[in-house]
């Protein structure tokens, strides 16, 4: 008896669905990128969240007297130019980076997933006014549209997170929408539509897990993008505003001492750099990994 | 011509309505009142209406919309809250600025990039190959605004080779024709000029073009493997060709089709980066006059300058498009 999401191939009924790929069998020593990278990142997302517990001073604690002491024992990295140690400040400065980050991308994935779907599923219409929509956030530079919405908006945290993501939005959209497109004329999912599978279904078990690796890969991608130009907000006074720790507005603040205390500004612009490339090269690995075919394109 | 070519063309004008549209709802939807944000302390109510009214800030939005839309056909996109000059006037005396920072980071990126690029494809697998990836890697990952610290550093106050901020030296005489100052100088053949400007260019437009060096290099890395795998390399190869000139004379010019359109894609990218670097060397282009008037809250003079520059994006992605069905002959006759 044939139900739903089977059809009959030679008198035998057989499930309609595409071979899954076993995850058991992944090889990770033979993706060098993805394992420098990956646990590098990882050390650094540790090492922020756990700064509280490996700080050795309060980020904010002013200590006039000590400004621009020399690295030491005492102050890893020295400290700035109101005494505070440096070495903490980067321990908690990461956070407002990394949340902007992770949480405008995740945001931008979602809506930018429901969108292409949408698009390159029921085309028509509501594909062409879509894309349209997608089409018009692609006419601005990435930095453009967030420091237009940035200033729209006000600064802070939360207004740097709609910025990135509104900016993010379009490159996942298309990315998925081609997809989809690609998926839909499948055979095996013409066959699931034949066989009177509901839409709903077919996305589930046929379009989405197809969707997930290039996702993946585009989502650290542009992770690393996001991050790179959440502390360009930040720098520029656009996002997360002093005293709040935080590495862009680090290098904002030290830049008048690059003449007399070069850690200041130098420290935090390293971990942003490290971060990033940790990132980028994870990314890297992670398409070698999952998506070989090189469908996130040129980024 | 063909037909995809003049889609994009007549779509163009579309897409900057809709662009300079966007723009307008953003900035219109900021609540409070531009009038009453930028007044100084001390103004009355009366004085706020004026300028409300002035600035046309008490009508409703869509009749708002109306005249800002009459005034950009005609060119006009509006005065200054602070200073009244229209912003038309402010926008050209930074534009050549701005256009010589990123000519020169597109130089500088381009030459780099496919260098880079070639030598990892020629040797791939083998060190220098690793190190090339790691270099293009870490140069696009650097964020653009501490790079142009960290070369103010090295090379103006360690080194003091280079100035670190500014356009030109104060002490330089320079008739400026079109404000382009390395051309003026050129062709006013004003060498002390010529030298000076150059020497202020440097900097920033390393900056700008490094970062984009390495993204350049690692797309130029792989369109080149992907054409030494075309037939006619073989082909070459079968013929006992020498590698180096199979990879300078054959591979490159093809390799070269995706790297064109992508240095076209990059010039409108080193455009919003240079709206940070313009910052960090003062250098008095758009980019300075965008985050200045942000942060005077002039919403005009940022209304004016982002549909600019979003303007002039557009038009360069778009010609980048053609140029691409041109140089493509496979494209020509789609």
């Amino acid at each position: 008896m044939v139900t739903q999401g089977q059809i009959l191939v030679d008198d035998k009924i057989a499930d309609v669905r595409p071979a899954r790929r076993s995850w058991r069998h992944m090889r990770l020593w033979r993706y060098p990128d993805l394992v420098v990278g990956g646990v590098f990142f990882a050390v650094v997302v540790l090492v922020v969240v756990l700064a509280p517990l490996l700080s050795p001073y309060n980020p904010a604690t002013q200590n006039p007297s000590d400004q621009f002491a020399p690295m030491s024992l005492q102050h890893l990295m020295g400290t700035d130019d109101f005494g505070r140690d440096i070495f903490s400040r980067i321990l908690y400065g990461g956070r407002p980076i990394l949340t902007i980050g992770v949480t405008s991308i995740v945001l931008a994935m979602v809506v930018g997933l429901i969108v292409g779907v949408l698009g390159g599923y029921y085309r028509g219409w509501i594909d062409h006014a879509l894309m349209a929509l997608m089409d018009l956030l692609f006419s601005f530079p990435f930095v453009l549209l967030a420091i237009l919405v940035v200033t729209a908006l006000g600064p802070g945290l939360v207004n740097a997170i709609i910025a990135i993501s509104v900016a993010s939005i379009a490159i996942f959209a298309r990315l998925a929408r081609s997809i989809v497109i690609s998926l839909r004329g499948m055979p095996y999912v013409e066959a699931a539509i034949a066989a009177g599978m509901g839409s709903g279904r077919i996305l589930w078990r046929h379009i989405l897990p197809n969707l997930l690796g290039p996702l993946i890969v585009m989502a650290t991608a542009n992770l690393a993008m996001a991050i790179g130009y959440a502390s360009a907000l930040n720098f520029l006074g656009l996002g997360v505003q002093p005293p709040t720790p935080d590495w862009g507005v680090m290098v904002s603040d030290g830049k008048q001492f690059i003449y007399s205390a070069l850690q200041v500004p130098f420290f935090p612009g390293l971990a942003i750099t490290l971060t990033v490339v940790s990132l980028n090269f994870l990314g890297d690995g992670l398409q070698a990994l999952l998506d070989p075919a090189g469908r996130r394109g040129t980024g | 011509m063909p037909t995809e070519v003049v889609a994009r063309l007549i779509r163009l004008p579309v897409v900057l309505w809709a662009a300079a549209t966007l723009t307008f709802l953003v900035l219109h939807i900021i609540p409070g009142d531009a009038a009453s944000v930028i007044a100084a302390q001390g103004t009355t109510p009366q004085q706020i209406a004026l300028l409300r009214h002035q600035w046309g800030l008490d009508q409703p939005l869509h009749s708002q919309y109306l005249q800002f839309l009459g005034r950009l056909i005609h060119g006009d996109l509006g005065a200054s809250f602070a200073s009244g000059s229209p912003t038309i006037g402010l926008l050209a005396q930074r534009v050549p600025a701005t256009v010589e920072l990123a000519v020169c980071a597109l130089i500088i990126s381009a030459i780099l990039g496919i260098l880079g690029g070639v030598v990892s494809a020629a040797n791939r697998g083998r060190p220098l190959d690793y190190l090339s990836r790691l270099l293009s890697v870490t140069a696009f990952s650097i964020p653009w605004f501490w790079l142009a610290l960290m070369l103010i550093a090295i090379f103006s106050v360690k080194l003091g080779w280079l100035p670190a901020s500014g356009r030109q030296d104060l002490r330089i005489q320079e008739t400026s024709v079109t404000n382009f100052l390395i051309l003026d100088s050129i062709v006013t053949h004003n060498w002390p000029a010529f030298w000076d400007g150059l020497r202020h260019l440097v900097l920033p437009a390393a900056a700008l073009g490094l970062a984009s060096a390495g993204f350049v290099a690692r797309i130029t890395r792989a369109s080149m493997l992907d054409t030494l795998r075309e037939e006619f390399i073989k082909t070459a190869r079968g013929k006992g060709l020498r590698e180096r000139l199979i990879i300078l004379r054959h591979a490159l010019r093809p390799a070269l089709i995706p790297v064109i359109t992508l240095l076209g894609v990059q010039f409108g990218s080193l455009l919003g980066g240079a709206v940070i670097v313009e910052t960090v060397f003062s250098w008095p282009g758009v980019g300075t006059l965008l985050l200045s008037s942000i942060y005077q809250r002039d919403y005009a003079v940022v209304q004016a300058a982002v549909i600019f520059v979003a303007g002039v994006y557009v038009v360069v992605n778009t010609l980048t498009d053609v140029l691409y069905a041109y140089v493509d002959p496979r494209l020509r006759h789609a």
